[in-house]
């Protein structure tokens, strides 16, 4: 009750005020009529009652400490008073918000974009239920596994559909493009393949019509319908009535039955989905059925847990239950030589809350690398920070100086500097959050590429909340504690009489200020040191030859199922296509393939040499190419021939090797006329092949393995040719202008062929996109960090020459020469360096082999690039400490002792 | 000057006590705070000299936990002064505290005349 009628006393607090000083005045002047009855003149009678009344301030400040509030009054009055003064210095606020706004922005960013990634659930029911369930060891499995994340048949899925002991219910998913074009330029929308329950185990219910149940996914239901996202809905509809509506995928067409809710992107945290179909339609819209084969693993399973079951117990059960599925799932299309293998695989499950994501694989652990960079910024800034309301604390030293004499308490000035620097923390939180909007959507563009459109929601939840609060606190007493304390310390006496420049070097001053700035040396030695130790990395990338040469070559990827071509006739279709193309002009070569190189395409299967033992066969990479492809990708050719037109269907089986593929196989420098064979596949049986050709190594699949055997077949020479083609073309002309000739030539051949273009030194960059992110995020924080250091270098070593300005003119008028000024203040700086340097090594070594396993091409602990920082922070250092130490020698001794 | 007594009749007073006198003088009579340091001086015979600067804090304290009310009236001078009177809980609350004053002096007496023997 006291407490309210306090908190509502605030307000009548002027009024109070002027009461308390009437009442005051009344007294005072009641006394000095008392006086002068008394005898006294007008003068002394005041001078007298003045005198044992004492200070009038003081004797208010003590009477409204009785009405004030339980700090409240004080903390509102100190509020205020902080705003004015930022209001009317209007540069110091703007400087100390904008750069807490970019430090704690950048943190928030990279915070919120791995707290997306990494810690948030699916937006489902109970994420914390969900298991994803796969094969433990897919290494000897045999056939085409066309998915990202741990894939099992469709066998197996209807197996565990049917057997889900441990599950309150499973779904299987699988991420698919639909095409919606006709031909011409290919426009692919984000498919979803699901199984009937998906929906209902996932608990995600729709905003419209309605979504599948286990009815719609049975085999044989055609085209039942198609659950669309919120997200696509509003970008094909534009938000009207879509139920009902058929959209049309691979050239067929499906009614839209539902609308997910808006915050649903599927089971893969960075993936989106547009339209959502049933497993069952698959062979309905692709031209083979992938249903019943054994040997094609794209389902990705994830399960609900049984409420009475614990993970471990449904991952024991699944190992028990692994022969009997694998047993009977056995198809008469898995190879022979590989079925022990396949029944001896296990199953397991593992915990899936936050669903599975390649961003999270590939992407958190540089992440989190940055995020511990853009800290150390902070604290960098912080530091600048805490320099600056240092000084501005000396500087208000007077003032401090009164507020004690008229009675403040220690505790209350501290309360009201640090109340200074919370105000600007958290403006700058506040500001920092916005900016961090746009910041992490800046973050989610780049890492945009073509075949993986990321999408991320950032969702602003508790986490995100504490953070910011976190942070705010932390950089608040960062640089507002020392300049607090500092405050509550000032002896008022000395302060009050005037010009207190020492005459010594005060050391106290410099300890805390020099402390401040061997520290932001250190950091910055660690970040400059993470800097070109990622910029290296990246261009050692960059530079490492992938053994042909990628610029100037353009992926033309066709398909020309619409064409409705029969088996027989494709492969003389893509050789009419391929001879089109190369005729164009400016075209100077071009050529078919099924594996893209350094594409994350890749097919490998098991060889040996004729006539030796079958059982000690190697693995080998594969790739099946046309005539000139080795031409096209300007791969030498060491010995032997290119594929050319007498390498048919009839003639003997014929294959081009690399090196690596020799050696690997004991061939020798000349595998030339030398056979081997390969193992039996899903769709051939086991077959013999000449060598006819030696290239040099390549990369195969990805850029960060070294080159391996690879073993080339002509396309020609396989009887299950495909719809499709990828086709690789070399020329000089720009890329728009090739790319529209081959649009022209293609749609001479027919125009319902669909395409699409991208160049392979484009595909090549955009694998290397985590480096990239590092190398650059660290470079420019490298370089803020940098820039921040000097500024708080050049800030000490101008107060420094400042505060000991009497102190130098003393020594340059007992005979100092100019030089040996600079070079004392030059040396102190160079002392702050110094430990800094030594400081920061031992961190720099340690943060950096934290990063061990994001660099490519040097060591963690690397010398050179450790004296190369260094070096720049020395030169830094140099350039900051100069204009001071120029300054401090341009000291007139005469006006120097003239000012004290 | 009457106000500059000998220094030996004057002694400081205990924090509490200064409430204690405020309410006593203020129990007979609405009165402002000039007069409330008049008339302890000259009720205590010029012993007590009460510090301005305990006055008006502890004229606040009391007006604040309701044990005085106050009003702006003018004064015997013809100025505006504000005056203080007792409520009817400052009544209550000086009878008590006069009380267990007198019981505290009462006690402290006893131990303090005691003779030395019977310890």
């Amino acid at each position: 009750m006291a407490l309210l009628r306090r908190i509502l006393s605030l307000g009548r607090r002027g009024r109070l005020g002027s009461e308390i000083d009437a009442e005051l005045q009344e007294h005072m002047a009641m006394c000095v009529d008392d006086n002068m009855a008394q005898g006294m003149s007008r003068e002394e009678a005041e001078r007298d009652a003045r005198r044992r009344f004492g200070n009038p301030t003081v004797m208010r400040e003590r009477v409204s400490a009785e009405d004030s509030a339980l700090g409240l009054q004080s903390l509102w009055q100190d509020a205020r008073s902080a705003l004015r003064i930022f209001i009317k210095s209007p540069g110091f606020s703007v400087v100390v918000v904008a750069t807490l706004a970019l430090g704690i922005g950048a943190n928030t960013a990279l915070f919120e974009l791995l707290d997306a990634v990494l810690l948030q659930s699916l937006p489902v029911q109970n994420p914390q239920e969900l298991a994803q369930v796969r094969v433990v060891n897919t290494d000897k499995a045999r056939g085409s596994f066309s998915s990202a994340y741990p894939p099992v048949t469709n066998l197996i899925w209807e197996r565990l559909r049917s057997d889900h002991q441990g599950f309150s219910g499973v779904a299987a998913w699988r991420n698919v493009g639909f095409s919606r074009d006709s031909g011409g330029d290919a426009h692919f929308v984000n498919g979803l393949y699901v199984s009937g329950e998906f929906f209902r185990v996932l608990g995600v219910r729709p905003i419209a019509g309605r979504v599948f149940t286990a009815q719609d996914d049975r085999p044989g239901c055609g085209l039942p319908g198609a659950v669309i996202s919120y997200g696509f809905w509003q970008q094909e509809f534009g938000g009207r009535p879509a139920l009902g509506q058929k959209l049309k995928l691979n050239d067929k067409f499906i009614e839209v039955i539902g609308i997910t809710p808006a915050n649903f992107f599927g089971v893969a945290v960075g993936s989106n989905f547009d339209v959502a179909v049933p497993i069952c339609a698959q062979p309905y819209l692709e031209t083979r059925n992938l249903l019943n084969s054994s040997t094609h693993w794209w389902l990705s399973v994830i399960g609900r847990l049984d409420s009475a079951w614990t993970i471990q117990q449904v991952a024991a059960h699944l190992e028990a239950a692994s022969p009997g599925v694998f047993a009977s799932t056995l198809r008469a299309d898995y190879p022979a030589e590989s079925v022990k293998d396949y029944l001896a695989m296990k199953l397991t499950a593992e915990p899936s809350p936050a669903g599975v994501s390649m961003l999270r694989e590939k992407y958190s652990h540089p992440l989190r690398f940055l995020l511990g960079i853009a800290g150390l910024v902070l604290l960098i800034t912080c530091a600048n920070l805490a320099s600056l309301m240092l000084a501005r604390t000396s500087a208000r030293e007077r003032d401090m100086a009164v507020r004690l004499a008229i009675g403040a308490g220690r505790w209350r000035l501290i309360r009201l500097v640090l109340g200074e620097s919370l105000l600007l923390s958290i403006a700058g939180a506040l500001v920092g959050a916005v900016l961090a909007q746009a910041l992490s959507r800046g973050l989610v563009a780049y890492l945009n590429t073509r075949d993986n459109s990321t999408s991320l929601d950032f969702k602003l939840d508790w986490r995100l909340f504490v953070f910011l609060l976190g942070i705010s606190l932390l950089t608040c007493l960062l640089f507002g504690l020392a300049a607090a304390l500092r405050a509550s310390r000032t002896p008022p006496g000395a302060v009050m009489k005037a010009g207190s420049h020492g005459m010594t070097a005060s050391r106290g001053r410099m300890g805390f200020r020099g402390a401040l700035v061997i520290s932001q040396v250190a950091l910055s030695l660690v970040l400059l040191f993470c800097a070109l130790l990622f910029t290296q990395s990246l261009r050692n990338r960059l530079v490492d030859d992938p053994g042909f040469e990628a610029k100037g070559v353009l992926i033309a990827r066709l398909d020309f199922t619409r064409l409705k071509i029969s088996v027989d006739g494709r492969a003389a279709f893509q050789r009419q296509v391929l001879d089109r193309l190369r005729t164009i002009p400016g075209i100077d070569a071009a050529a078919n393939t099924n594996v893209v190189p350094l594409a994350g395409e890749g097919w490998g299967n098991a060889v040996w040499i004729d006539g030796h033992d079958s059982t000690q066969r190697q693995d080998s990479n594969f790739s099946a190419v046309s005539a000139d492809y080795f031409n096209t990708l300007h791969i030498p050719m060491v010995a032997g021939r290119d594929f050319n037109n007498d390498d048919t269907l009839q003639s003997p089986r014929v294959a081009v090797v690399n090196e690596a593929f020799a050696q690997k196989l004991g061939l020798g420098a000349n595998p030339i006329g030398a056979r081997f064979w390969r193992e039996a596949t899903p769709t051939t049986p086991q077959q013999l092949n000449l060598i006819v050709g030696l290239v040099k190594d390549t990369k195969y699949s990805n850029i960060r393995r070294p080159a391996a055997p690879i073993a080339y077949l002509a396309l020609t020479q396989d009887k299950d040719a495909e719809n499709a083609m990828k086709v690789l073309v070399r020329s000089r002309l720009s890329m728009n202008a090739e790319e529209q000739a081959i649009r022209q030539t293609l749609h001479n051949v027919s125009s319902g062929i669909s395409f699409d273009f991208e160049g392979l030194q484009d595909q090549i960059q955009q694998s290397l996109l985590a480096e990239r992110l590092l190398a650059r995020l660290s470079a420019f924080f490298g370089v803020l960090a940098v820039v921040l250091t000097m500024t708080g270098l050049y800030g000490v070593m101008s107060y420094t020459v400042t505060e000991r300005t009497t102190e130098i003119g003393i020594r340059m008028a007992l005979g100092a020469q100019r030089t040996s000024i600079i070079a004392m203040i030059l040396g102190k700086a160079a002392m702050l360096l110094a430990a800094g340097l030594v400081l920061g090594a031992g961190l720099a070594l340690a943060a950096a082999s934290a990063a061990g396993a994001l660099l490519f091409g040097l060591k963690p602990r690397d010398p050179a690039t450790l004296a190369c920082a260094a070096a720049m922070l020395a030169l830094v250092t140099a350039v900051a400490s100069l204009i001071p130490s120029l300054r401090a020698a341009r000291v007139n001794p005469i006006d120097s002792l003239r000012a004290e | 000057m009457k106000k500059a007594g000998d220094k030996d009749d004057k002694f400081d007073l205990p924090q509490g006590t200064l409430d204690l006198l405020i309410m006593r003088v203020v129990a007979l009579g609405p009165i402002h705070g000039y007069a409330i340091a008049q008339r302890i001086q000259q009720m205590s015979r010029d012993a007590l000299q009460v510090q301005q600067g305990s006055l008006y804090p502890a004229l606040h304290r009391l007006e604040y936990k309701k044990f005085l009310a106050s009003r702006w009236k003018p004064s015997e001078t013809g100025r505006e002064a504000k005056f203080y009177e007792l409520t009817a809980k400052g009544r209550t609350h000086l009878k008590a505290e006069t009380e267990s004053w007198a019981r505290l002096t009462d006690v402290v007496g006893l131990i303090l005349k005691g003779t030395l023997e019977e310890v």
